[in-house]
């Protein structure tokens, strides 16, 4: 009985545990994809800039 | 594909140590002692935490004074992803050893110097936060947090390592050297599990550093782009 309730606990923590694994990597490819955004946005101000100054 | 597996490959390291760590830390033999009996397991996880806490705030702290020596926003937006990763770092480490201390001294706090200095620990990192939120000025901001952050480091060092030691009267184990690292503190067949804990905590600490980090980093962005229009 003991076994078991310790069986159900380790087996919680462990898909708790990988369940937040997912949801980091699922935040990182959200990040990966805000900074070639913004990569792109500040090239296109880079350029708005030369524009201006030309 | 290839690229993801080479360039994540520390990650999948940390979650192979952690997942390891979960099960083993559960199921693997244990000497049963007085007191402490099964609950002997929590030392993978609350000290494993602790000791990510203690590295990430150490990364801070470079980074703070990397920052002090070279005065660029890239040193100050890590060393605040750093005293973020340590205070979720810390916050767990102290609710870990919350349980724990149910179980074994029969209350959730005790009035001990050990635990009470942890706590103020921490909560001299929630106070760099608080100084952060409080100053409008970008770089005075980051000049004040990197030496508030050096001065953290220090006090959060004596609140938990000297006070106690001083006060010489904790139940808190780890008066005399490292807790759980000291020769006759760990049973040889919890260390192919402990030391394993320790760098997935490292690991974890690190990763979670590095995300945010870079989001930081496009938070600060924002708020430049924005102000220049």
């Amino acid at each position: 009985m003991a076994g078991e309730k310790i069986m159900v606990v380790a087996l919680l923590l462990l898909v708790i545990f990988l369940g937040i694994i997912v949801f980091l990597f699922y935040i990182e490819r959200r990040i990966a994809v805000s900074e070639k955004k913004l990569k792109k946005l500040e090239e296109l101000q880079e350029g708005n800039e030369l524009t201006e100054a030309e | 594909m290839m690229q993801t597996l080479y360039r994540n490959w520390w990650k999948y390291a940390g979650i192979l140590l952690l997942s390891y760590v979960i099960i083993g830390g559960f199921f693997f033999e244990v000497p049963l002692l007085p007191v402490l009996h099964e609950t002997i397991r929590n030392i993978y996880f609350h000290v494993g935490m602790w000791f990510g806490m203690m590295f990430i705030l150490f990364v801070g702290l470079v980074y703070s004074i990397r920052y002090l020596l070279y005065n660029k926003a890239d040193d100050d937006q890590k060393a605040l992803a750093s005293v973020i990763t340590g205070l979720l770092f810390g916050v767990l480490g102290l609710f870990t050893g919350m349980i724990w201390a149910k179980f074994t001294w029969g209350s959730y706090w005790v009035n001990d110097p050990k635990l009470n200095g942890a706590v103020v620990g921490v909560l001299t990192y929630l106070a760099y936060m608080l100084l952060r939120a409080s100053l409008d000025d970008g770089e005075k901001r980051a000049r004040f947090a990197a030496v508030y952050n050096v001065f953290a480091f220090v006090l959060f060092f004596i609140f938990i390592m000297i006070l106690p030691r001083l006060a010489s009267a904790s139940i808190h184990p780890g008066l005399d050297g490292n807790p759980a690292l000291s020769t006759g503190d760990l049973a040889p067949e919890m260390r192919k599990v402990f030391f394993p804990a320790i760098a997935g905590w490292f690991i974890m600490a690190w990763w979670l550093f590095t995300i945010l980090y870079r989001s930081i980093r496009i938070h600060f962005k924002i708020e430049e782009i924005t102000e220049n229009q």
